[in-house]
């Protein structure tokens, strides 16, 4: 189950804490790259990109 | 002291997806930051009032006019507005860093044999005997190492693959024993996994995965003949028993394999079962769809295909949202390369970032495409060969942003375009959408509600509320 952050309960917003939701994206365990070559210049989210892990084959 | 002027006109921002899960709101962030969140009735009124037409102050009044205390409204505006649903004032940028200090990774497929015991229907592998001599994978290793070390990458993924790894389970062994001794000193984190068919698993291997953390990832297309129609041996046997029985030896030693299912118009109708099956085995899973790239698929065969695949895949998202209410574990269910979690322009890092070779140690740029190598691991380094490489070039580059279709699309940095081999096989180029564009713009939106089913009923067992259902 994921921990739900409290903060913003009493406003009926719901969403879950930064730390479960870095726990969810580590479940894919390569997928945590920036790339390679130029990923150090400030791209923005279309830097990103996943290495493919276990569960990303054809 | 207010926060905002009272004239100033709040909007949602743009590209939300939402919708409704029983009382709730559910907001989903395709296009930024990929956080999911959950609006009850009180906080959607607000949420609805900020329609981009009338100013903080008449939202006070009409909100005020139901009973809403200014205070209330005023401090759930400026929580959706920190959230970036709402967009209040230019004070607060609507722009948010979405770059997380990941570290970086280097991926090799390493082919370790060419030799399986299985005759897959589908499988692009053009199969003999051959196994990768250990000198060639030693070399290989050593070359990844060294690139890591050259290009400043902390991680490096090696994925055991074929033919079937299993086949030459004492080189597998040998070769993290020596990848662990290379990378030791470079102070490289190497991570291991492999892509079995499941049918040679034994209790010694089990138990190693488990001791050693390393992930497998086990084919399985169906229950009994629904899998044994495409996953067979090479005098024509099924495979179900074996697989089931590989499964069963990797869970009593404490491994979770990930099911990958490969969706085929001959499996489609078993989806549903299978399904089921897994979720009662509490058991990960990925559906990805046939990418055939050594024939066209014909309008019709797609047209025929996509509407199969996205009414029976449909029908099991139904199904596993249905096991949702029911029973209680932590699922990572995928859908192709679709990522819910961070933004992506690249399905995978082809081209970049990862690379394939093959048992005689040849480069290429994924397993798809070993008949067209880039390069040899005794003569080249594998980064090099990736950034040197003339099969794809446009591949060094290429962002989701290159394609216009895609580039309008809300998801885009959820599925950033598919497999972008199969769409160079099947479209002639890598800079348009996926063959299979229309199922994913479906189906997407049916994983989302599952996330948010899954939020929904961690925030009401945390309240105590059992009862509830959507």
């Amino acid at each position: 189950m994921v921990a739900i952050k409290n903060d913003m309960l009493a406003l009926g917003i719901i969403t879950m804490t930064q730390s479960t939701s870095s726990q969810i994206q580590s479940e894919c365990t390569d997928c945590d790259d920036e790339g390679l070559g130029d990923c150090d210049t400030d791209r923005g989210p279309d830097d990103c990109e996943c290495t493919d892990c276990v569960q990303c084959i054809g | 002291m207010k926060t905002f002027c009272e004239s100033v006109i709040p909007f949602k921002m743009p590209y939300l997806y939402s919708e409704r899960i029983g009382e709730y709101l559910l907001v989903y962030k395709p296009r930024a930051d990929h956080k999911f969140l959950l609006l009850d009735k009180h906080a959607q009124q607000i949420f609805f009032a900020c329609d981009g037409k009338r100013n903080l102050e008449k939202i006070y009044g009409f909100l005020e006019n139901h009973g809403y205390k200014q205070e209330k409204i005023e401090a759930t505006i400026v929580a959706l507005n920190k959230e970036k649903i709402l967009k209040v004032s230019d004070e607060i940028s609507g722009d948010i860093s979405l770059r997380q200090a990941f570290k970086r990774t280097f991926g090799i497929w390493l082919h370790v044999t060419n030799n399986c015991n299985l005759r897959c229907s589908y499988c692009y592998i053009d199969k003999n005997k051959g196994n990768m001599p250990l000198h060639i994978a030693e070399r290989t290793v050593i070359n990844a190492v060294e690139q890591c070390g050259k290009f400043g990458i902390e991680n490096l993924s090696i994925k055991f693959a074929g033919g079937e790894p299993l086949m030459v389970w004492e080189n597998i062994k040998h070769i993290i024993n020596f990848a662990k001794k290379c990378c030791a000193p470079m102070n490289i984190t190497p991570v291991f996994s492999i892509i079995s068919n499941g049918t040679l698993v034994k209790k010694e291997i089990a138990e190693y995965l488990k001791n050693n953390k390393i992930s497998i990832g086990v084919s399985l297309d169906g229950l009994r003949v629904v899998n044994d129609n495409q996953r067979f041996h090479q005098d024509g046997r099924g495979s179900f028993n074996e697989v089931y029985n590989g499964i069963c030896v990797l869970k009593k030693a404490g491994c979770r394999p990930f099911i990958l299912i490969t969706v085929t118009s001959n499996n489609a109708n078993g989806l549903q079962e299978l399904t089921r099956f897994l979720l009662e085995h509490e058991l990960n899973f990925r559906y990805s769809f046939e990418r055939n790239c050594s024939r066209l698929l014909s309008t019709d065969d797609l047209i025929r295909d996509s509407l199969m695949y996205t009414e029976i895949l449909s029908e099991c998202f139904v199904n596993i949202e249905e096991w949702m209410l029911r029973k209680q574990w932590n699922f990572n269910i995928k859908l192709c390369d679709i990522n819910l979690d961070r933004p992506i322009s690249r399905s995978c890092g082809i081209g970049k970032n990862s690379a394939a070779i093959d048992h005689g140690g040849r480069i290429a740029l994924c397993q798809m495409v070993f008949n067209e190598s880039i390069g040899h691991i005794g003569k080249i380094g594998l980064i090099e060969a990736i950034q040197n490489q003339q099969i794809i070039p446009e591949l060094r580059k290429k962002t989701i942003n290159d394609c216009l279709e895609c580039s309008q699309c809300i998801w885009k940095n959820v599925c950033a375009g598919g497999c972008p081999v199969f769409t160079y096989k099947q479209r002639g180029a890598i800079n348009l959408p996926s063959p299979y564009c229309k199922v994913f713009q479906t189906l997407i939106p049916k994983v989302v509600r599952l996330r948010g089913v899954k939020l929904i009923r961690s925030y009401e067992e945390q309240k105590g509320d059992k009862t509830w259902l959507p």
